[in-house]
């Protein structure tokens, strides 16, 4: 019996100290927003109030301005994006916001790799920062339990404490850049940085790298999950591929195969699907030196940019205006005219 | 099922409470069915080739004690008739009918390693022979499904049966039992490679649960999991990077490479053993040890007897003394004796064995030209320092060179862990595909310097500054795992852990828990699955 009760203390003593200090760790920045995608709360409370979502990964997260989009079409908007994002997180948030808070519009922003990719290596980064952004504890448990399959709940668990630790160090420096803003709406403004290729490796750069273009079962099926559901609620959908750096473009030698099999998933779905990169003033507008913070990401003065172009180019698809003319047919086209071509001797590239 | 995932976590727990609820008849019971489990969670048909294995043990086993029973019997039955002679070609004639049961039952089990193992090595080699002639190689794309533990249970059975053969351990007469010796879990990815007598005596008595037992076995469990996955894996990245793009690094940058390698070694396969043997001892379970600081020897023959001791074990006990003893080697000792002499014909007797023990670790390491290059390294080591034992006498004593100081002592250590070294990192990058001689080679002649630490501890393509965190945590790692190898001279580190009062020791078990789920969980997933799980 006297075994029995030192066990029973010692293992009960041992589980509730390690809860607490995990909780500890995990906790706060959830609870006092101190990272910029712990908007849960500020979503429960503002729930209502929103008429279009925009939905996407960590591009989409840089690339859309809501405060810009309300400034132009007076709807407001908000930005459910995040990094690492998976069809299983576009499609548990997108049903509950629009459950509480009824939209006539969800923008979706898909990438060149969100039909190919495989999350067994991201999955945990993922569902991390999908449990979050939930609301509170229940719904974090609910989030993990219905959507992270068991074994990797220790995957994601170690995440967060990662998170945690890293967000309590730049707490104690005083460091609060990364804290949530509600005034943001979702949106991850980032900084400038020059992000233009260096001259002498423009030339061995030039479709160097082949991106993988064969649809993964599961992606497309998780994508339909999520247009299935929209057309449900009678929700439009558009589908958008946002502003990469010429940088990152320059380098990839097949973006028209892919962009061929995301076109044809969206038909198959009946989804519009519109390739700002192929916007033919993109190297007027989209310059890698003062509209990115990285080659895949915008920055502040690219959201504002995209997000204009992105609501004129709405307007004239609603009106029925056909804008085909204001695209490139293809990459092959694009980068013809890309400013790089101007520092590489066309002969050598291939 | 992964050692380090939460499935495992959970299924060694249920099964704990299973243990020590169920009345103490059934505990081995409760131990085959979560070791069946354990075999299905991997796939149905993984779990046929341990029944299959079982079974031929069982049998084979059966028939041996079966001949020897009867052979007793009969000599008794008819002890007043038969002559002494008469007697002596009886139990000739039993003793051939046992060693070809003991004989095709070997061989049956190592025909199902030499296939699931060996095969393709085996065809390749065929094909090197067939492209001397200019012949048509044969397909060697076939790929086949290891069965989980093949090297390890392989080992035990043929133990098994060896000590029915000789006298040394009764046939088991209940087949779950032999199976549950042969299946058990813990020890069936990395061993340790146990005698029957040994652990049948620990899995088939009855256990009392003891909270001494519980503790100190989770908190070595806890310590093997923190070598493991702070620890070993942390290093992994580094060790593949500089060992894959050595010729891209410094020497001294591919010497650190070659000692992050073997505490990475060390780390991974001591790590585990320390969870199995943690586990168990919370089963009241005492399983064989299978290190006693390896790298603290002083020569490589001690550094073997002090690393993967149960391997040795074995292998002394059913290759090296078999071949030592047997009437061929005995007799060719002999017949050297006149012509060079007692010490070299003693000598020879010792050698030819030792050769025949070396090729068969390279070979059970790896099917590879490598590892048996790599076991043929160690044994040429070994040898050669027992052949000129008496001419070390002989200098130390010109030298006057004291055994026991410590200079000399810490010269043995560091001299043996070099030799180690190089054994281990030239098989190792041999293995990956690259020239295990050249980056040895370019260890020791590139001399150029490396100006900034990002050139001295490469940054791994694709790892965030996360990963120097988790590298620097390795470190601490390893400094506390130097600590402790000093204090286990005297006695466990557990001993003085449990002074600590409790609620210190739940926090420090707390804390390593939470440095292993943040940091370990995450460098695991970079680093994969238990180095000698792949053996």
């Amino acid at each position: 019996m006297q075994t029995f009760k030192k066990t029973t203390i010692a293992v009960i003593s041992f589980v509730c100290l390690l809860a607490l200090l995990s909780a500890a760790i995990i906790e706060p920045m959830i609870q006092f927003g101190w990272v910029y995608y712990c908007d849960g709360e500020y979503r429960e409370k503002t729930a209502g109030e929103y008429e279009v979502l925009f939905m996407g990964d960590s591009d989409g997260m840089a690339a859309f301005n809501p405060a810009v989009y309300y400034d132009l079409t007076g709807k407001k908007a908000y930005n459910l994006s995040v990094e690492k994002n998976t069809g299983q997180y576009e499609y548990y948030m997108l049903k509950k916001e629009i459950e509480r808070n009824p939209v006539k519009q969800v923008i979706l922003q898909i990438g060149d790799e969100t039909f190919t990719r495989d999350y067994a290596a991201e999955h945990a980064d993922a569902d991390a920062v999908a449990v979050m952004r939930m609301s509170n504890f229940f719904e974090r448990w609910k989030y993990l339990v219905q959507n992270v399959s068991f074994d990797k709940w220790l995957d994601v668990y170690s995440r967060l404490l990662m998170r945690g630790i890293n967000t309590w160090q730049s707490v104690i420096k005083g460091d609060k850049s990364a804290f949530f803003d509600a005034s943001l709406l979702g949106w991850h403004r980032l900084e400038t940085a020059d992000c233009s290729i260096a001259q002498e490796r423009i030339v061995g750069d030039y479709n160097s790298v082949e991106l993988e273009t064969e649809p993964l079962p599961e992606r497309v099926q998780e994508f339909e999950k999520v247009i299935d559901y929209c057309k449900q609620q009678n929700v439009a959908v558009s589908v958008v591929f946002v502003p990469l750096s010429d940088a990152y473009l320059w380098k990839r030698s097949n973006m028209d195969a892919v962009i061929d099999k995301i076109k044809a998933v969206c038909d198959d779905n009946g989804v519009s699907f519109t390739d700002y990169n192929l916007y033919k003033d993109r190297y007027k507008l989209f310059t890698d030196k003062t509209t990115f913070k990285d080659t895949v990401h915008m920055s502040e003065n690219g959201a504002t940019v995209f997000t204009n172009l992105l609501v004129k180019i709405m307007q004239k698809q609603e009106k029925g205006e056909q804008v085909d003319k204001l695209f490139y047919s293809n990459y092959e086209q694009m980068k013809k005219d890309s400013p790089y071509m101007a520092y590489s001797n066309k002969d050598n590239l291939q | 099922m992964s050692i380090t995932a939460l499935s495992f976590v959970v299924f060694i727990f249920a099964l704990l409470a299973i243990y020590y609820l169920l009345p103490k008849k059934f505990q081995w019971v409760v131990l085959l069915v979560a070791s069946i489990c354990f075999y299905i969670y991997g796939g149905f048909t993984t779990i046929i080739y341990v029944l299959i294995s079982a079974a031929c043990v069982f049998a084979a086993t059966h028939l041996l004690q079966n001949q020897a029973n009867k052979t007793k019997a009969f000599i008794k039955e008819h002890k007043a008739e038969l002559t002494r002679e008469e007697k002596k070609a009886v139990k000739q004639k039993s003793k051939q009918r046992r060693r070809l049961i003991l004989t095709l039952a070997i061989l049956f089990n190592l025909a199902f390693l030499g296939v699931f193992k060996y095969s393709h090595f085996f065809i390749d080699q065929f094909n090197a022979v067939l492209s001397i002639f200019h012949l048509a190689p044969v397909d060697n794309t076939f790929s086949l499904i290891v069965p989980l533990g093949i090297s390890y249970y392989t080992l035990m059975a043929i133990g098994y049966m060896a000590d029915v053969y000789w006298g040394k351990a009764q046939a088991q007469k209940n087949f779950l039992k032999v199976l549950l010796f042969i299946s058990f879990f813990p020890q069936i990815t990395q061993g340790p490679i146990s005698e029957y007598n040994q652990l049948s005596g620990e899995l088939f008595k009855e256990h009392q649960f003891t909270y001494d037992n519980f503790s100190r076995g989770f908190q070595r469990m806890l310590w093997g999991f923190f070598k493991k996955m702070v620890i070993a894996d942390a290093l992994a990245p580094y060790v593949t990077w500089i060992t894959t793009y050595y010729d891209k690094f410094t020497g001294i940058t591919c010497i650190v490479g070659a000692l992050f390698y073997m505490f990475q070694l060390y780390a991974d396969f001591s790590g585990y053993m320390d969870i199995m043997c943690g586990y168990c001892e919370m089963l009241d379970i005492r399983l064989a040890e299978n290190f006693n600081r390896p790298y603290f020897s002083k020569s490589l023959s001690e550094l073997w007897r002090r690393w993967h001791i149960t391997l040795g074990a074995w292998l002394r006990t059913y290759v090296y003394y078999p071949i030592a003893m047997s009437k061929w080697n005995q007799t060719l000792s002999q017949k050297c004796k006149k012509p060079l002499g007692e010490y070299a014909s003693g000598k020879i007797a010792a050698t030819i064995p030792l050769l025949f023990v070396w090729f068969v670790i390279g070979f059970w390491h790896d099917a590879s030209w490598a590892y048996i290059l790599w076991g043929f390294g160690n044994a040429f080591v070994i040898i050669l320092s027992e052949w000129l034992s008496p001419v070390y006498g002989r200098m130390k004593t010109a030298l006057k060179i004291r055994e026991n100081a410590l200079p000399y002592r810490a010269f043995q250590c560091i001299r043996t862990f070099g030799i180690f070294t190089f054994l281990e990192i030239v098989a190792a990058v041999q293995v990956l595909g690259g020239n295990g001689y050249q980056y040895v080679w370019r260890a020791f002649t590139n001399h150029t310097l490396p100006r900034t630490l990002e050139e001295l501890f490469p940054s791994v393509e694709g790892l965030g500054g996360q990963f120097l965190l988790m590298l620097l945590l390795a470190f601490f790692g390893l400094g506390l795992m130097f600590v402790f190898s000093l204090v286990q001279r005297k006695k466990p580190v557990r001993d003085y852990f449990n002074k600590i009062p409790l609620f210190l020791r739940i926090v420090i078990m707390v804390v390593t828990v939470l440095i292993i789920v943040s940091s370990g969980v995450q460098a695991s997933w970079g680093a994969g699955a238990f180095m000698y799980a792949n053996f």
